[in-house]
């Protein structure tokens, strides 16, 4: 093992699942995700990295997911602000993405807004604290706490409560 | 543990399966597409460290195995495919070997074709032509079965005779097997087992070689089988570009110091961007070519290159704290051919005060990240990097957000630059040493 085309092979075979869902929890949208975590998978891999191991590649993926949506929210905030009046909704929904929103969970989480929707997958999914994902966000941690709190409203009903105590950051080291 | 995590997990989970199973369909694009962006990379890293020009001589030529009629045999021969690296003859012939009685009882052969899949993802079957970074070979099969059984296979190129390209000894081979169905990507000629030797465009063969193997205690081999469904002719283009870095690439040449001297080169500054990482992005995008503005910078006391620039060591070390050049007034940061978590831009700043973590410092100039340095052009404040000092390789460049104009204009007097607004220069400063 070690080389990248055998570790690009266990990615396919043992980790797309586990990407998949955060893509997913992250865009609310299948395509969106399916095309996410290819050009994650892309850009990790299409530079010469030292990955010897299937969860070191995958966390690369992983965080390569998360900073591409970020940098993809951030791309149409700009746009949204660019040309108001040219604005669409978040996204057309196609014949799959229908058949994909036929649970009430997924009506909850499409309905979410996209930050909402990106601080609920941060922190149910990827485990962040809240100070990680505010950073990551260059949201207040404030923000980042009401995000949450919005998202735990919708989905609270649908998936029961969260009774957890909110996580720190044990060590945050930044350059 | 939290009711709505757990269900939420569950149901992210169920998601999840399916976007995998949507986006294995599209391995193959995905591959063609790594392939691709991995090609212009690795050209764009300097010298030829990455991308070896593996020399006849190197190439091991282990003893070939031989095909043959179905023979009773062993079931501890030891193919593994030791006869199908680079330089190696081609000698088998198309067929079947069977290499223990019981192989009828456990396996019932395998059928398949060949499939090229462009990187828009499109199929065709058979192909007669093959664009090399663009598309890629693959040979798929499915095979019947009775029993714990597993298929491996392995595709090389051949040319006269020769193994040209070949996976292994990649593990695996690059192949996959789900138990019923399975699929080996193919090299491209001159691509050796992760290796990249140039190779001309031309017709090629390609062969797919397939062990069975009965898993159990002893791991028997049932059977070998060679192109099941034929070899194919192909034509392969695009070889010249994909294989060698200087070939049809306009990337330029980057000459190492001399001295104090270093090559430099006019890059117009990363625009209003929505990248997470613009300067990377200059480089993807061929930047330094063969064409663009070259002159030369002179910076004493540049430091062993690595990633702790992006920390608190200093790029730059000049004992004479009273010491005055041109790129003193300009906003400066660092990049390099592979940033590895963490931001691809090292945000410099030259002072004779404290780096980031030093109360004071004093009787040097330095090129150093301190709290108040400024990028050298616009950033996305709203990316998120995992390492504040990353690990990087290749060339690395200081990137200075101006020219020196003077030394330019001498150096360059049949350089017609339109306007001095909106260039940066880039120091080339050597490659990465950690």
């Amino acid at each position: 093992m070690g080389s990248q085309p055998d570790i690009v092979a266990e990615l396919y075979r043992q980790s797309l699942p586990r990407l998949g869902a955060y893509a997913f929890l992250l865009t609310g949208s299948h395509a969106e995700a399916e095309e996410l975590v290819q050009a994650a998978i892309v850009k990790v891999f299409s530079r010469p990295r030292r990955l010897t191991n299937l969860p070191q590649a995958e966390a690369y993926v992983r965080t390569s997911i998360r900073s591409l949506h970020i940098d993809g929210l951030r791309r149409r905030a700009r746009w949204v602000r660019a040309a108001p009046r040219l604005a669409m909704p978040d996204a057309v929904v196609g014949p799959g993405e229908a058949l994909a929103e036929a649970d009430a969970v997924g009506l909850a989480m499409a309905s979410l807004a996209p930050r909402v929707r990106a601080v609920v997958a941060m922190y149910y999914w990827e485990d962040l604290s809240v100070a990680d994902i505010a950073s990551a966000l260059r949201l207040s941690e404030g923000t980042v706490k009401g995000y949450l709190r919005d998202g735990r409203a919708a989905l609270a009903p649908l998936l029961g409560d969260d009774d957890e105590p909110e996580r720190a950051t044990i060590m945050e080291v930044r350059p | 543990m939290s009711g709505l995590r757990d269900s939420l997990g569950e149901w992210a989970a169920a998601r999840g399966d399916e976007v995998a199973a949507a986006t294995r369909v599209h391995e193959p694009a995905t591959r063609a597409a790594i392939g691709r962006r991995r090609t212009r990379n690795l050209a764009a890293t300097a010298g030829a460290a990455v991308l070896a020009v593996v020399a006849a001589s190197t190439l091991a030529v282990a003893a070939p195995w031989k095909s043959a009629p179905p023979v009773a045999a062993g079931p501890d021969i030891d193919l593994g495919a030791t006869g199908l690296e680079c330089g190696a003859p081609w000698t088998l012939t198309e067929g079947t070997t069977t290499h223990d009685d019981s192989a009828p009882a456990y396996f019932g052969g395998v059928s398949g074709d060949w499939f090229r899949t462009t990187d828009n993802g499109e199929v065709s079957t058979n192909p007669q032509s093959l664009w090399a970074g663009y598309e890629v070979l693959s040979w798929k099969g499915d095979a019947a079965l009775n029993g714990t059984i597993r298929l491996e296979a392995t595709v090389v190129v051949e040319k006269d005779g020769v193994i040209v390209g070949s996976s292994v000894p990649d593990e695996d081979g690059q192949s996959t097997f789900d138990g019923s169905s399975i699929t080996a990507y193919s090299p491209y000629p001159g691509e050796c087992g992760g290796k990249i030797v140039v190779a001309d465009s031309g017709n090629y063969t390609y062969h797919v070689v397939i062990e069975v193997t009965l898993l159990g205690e002893a791991n028997v081999l049932l059977q070998t089988i060679v192109d099941p469904s034929g070899p194919l002719g192909v034509e392969v283009t695009g070889l010249e570009s994909w294989g060698d870095p200087s070939g049809t690439s306009s990337l330029a040449e980057l000459e190492e110091p001399t001295g104090e001297k270093y090559q430099a080169f006019l890059i117009a500054a990363p625009p209003e961007q929505s990248s997470c990482e613009p300067y990377t992005d200059i480089l993807d995008n061929g930047e330094p070519s063969k064409t663009t503005p070259t002159y030369s910078v002179t910076i004493p006391g540049v430091q062993p290159l690595n990633g702790a620039f992006w920390g608190n060591q200093p790029v730059v070390i000049i004992e004479d704290e009273q010491y005055d050049a041109w790129y003193l007034a300009f906003k400066s940061g660092i990049t390099a051919q592979s940033v590895d978590g963490g931001n691809p831009l090292g945000t410099l700043e030259w002072t004779t005060g404290p780096a980031v973590g030093e109360a004071s410092h004093e009787g040097e100039l330095r090129l150093v990240n301190t709290v108040d340095a400024i990028p050298p052009g616009p950033l996305n404040e709203n990316c998120a990097f995992t390492a504040p000092i990353p690990t990087i390789s290749g060339a690395v460049f200081l990137i200075i957000d101006g020219v020196d104009w003077e030394t330019f204009d001498a150096q360059n007097p049949a350089v017609d630059i339109s306007t001095t607004e909106g260039w940066q220069t880039w120091v080339y400063l050597g490659q990465a040493e950690s």
